[in-house]
């Protein structure tokens, strides 16, 4: 399997425990997953040329997963303010029909 | 037939007295902060120039001891947006955030003090890394905009 298609998986699968949200959660996790998937294609490539050791792979990697996880810390942001915003305008929009 | 009825009743009934009489919408992350906005850009500005400055050095002039100040002012800016997050209501998603970065920053000025030099790819990788970092911090912050 080449790294293009493990990322699709990657987002499928994500998407996929996300749900009903995954419409409005697939842009911002497919461009995480893409940046960290050009971080990971230029450490393969740098490991392979002698740039880094196998040692020093492995922390970068470590590194990318930190990295990501600040990244999908954003999507739980907007995933919360969204579900904010939208109970606070369905409560809004009750309290003014009742107000009439 | 009746109780489910009045289960959702009673709930929309408490969701209105609670919103009539508190006068406020619920909350379930903390409010944007616009000064929080302009510090993760500070911060990321003052890393972005750091890096690009290491890279115009030949390696051998790479020293720890020519980066330490920069790396204590960075430290310290950090320092200060973590301060700044703790004290706002509901910011626990944000305070990790910052937490993970600073950590990050701590390791890399330990790695840059033990090798005593720093290399392109490395200094290409921490200034793709960092952006990502503070990108995702401004879209976070950006997000509790309502």
């Amino acid at each position: 399997m080449g790294i293009n298609d493990l990322y699709k998986d990657m987002l499928d699968t994500a998407l996929n425990v996300v749900g009903d949200e995954a419409q409005q959660m697939s842009g911002p996790l497919q461009r995480a997953l893409n940046a960290q998937k050009a971080s990971i294609q230029a450490l393969a490539e740098a490991k392979l040329n002698g740039e880094i050791s196998e040692s020093e792979f492995i922390a970068e990697l470590e590194r990318e997963k930190a990295i990501l996880e600040v990244e999908l810390i954003t999507l739980e942001i907007i995933a919360k303010a969204t579900v904010q915003k939208a109970i606070n305008a369905a409560m809004s929009c009750l309290t003014s029909a009742i107000a009439r | 037939m009746v109780t489910p009825w009045l289960k959702i009743l009673l709930v929309i009934s408490s969701l209105l007295i609670l919103s009539l009489s508190s006068g406020c919408a619920l909350q379930m992350v903390s409010s944007f902060d616009i000064q929080t906005e302009q510090q993760i850009m500070d911060v990321a500005k003052t890393v972005d120039k750091f890096y690009a400055q290491l890279s115009e050095l030949p390696k051998e002039k790479r020293t720890f001891h020519f980066s330490q100040s920069t790396y204590l002012n960075i430290e310290v800016e950090l320092s200060a947006l973590l301060m700044r997050q703790k004290v706002r209501e509901l910011n626990e998603l944000t305070i990790k955030q910052v937490e993970i970065t600073q950590s990050l920053w701590l390791q890399d000025k330990k790695q840059h003090q033990q090798a005593n030099s720093i290399s392109d790819f490395l200094i290409k990788t921490r200034k793709q890394q960092y952006q990502r970092l503070f990108l995702a911090m401004i879209r976070g912050e950006q997000a509790k905009q309502q």
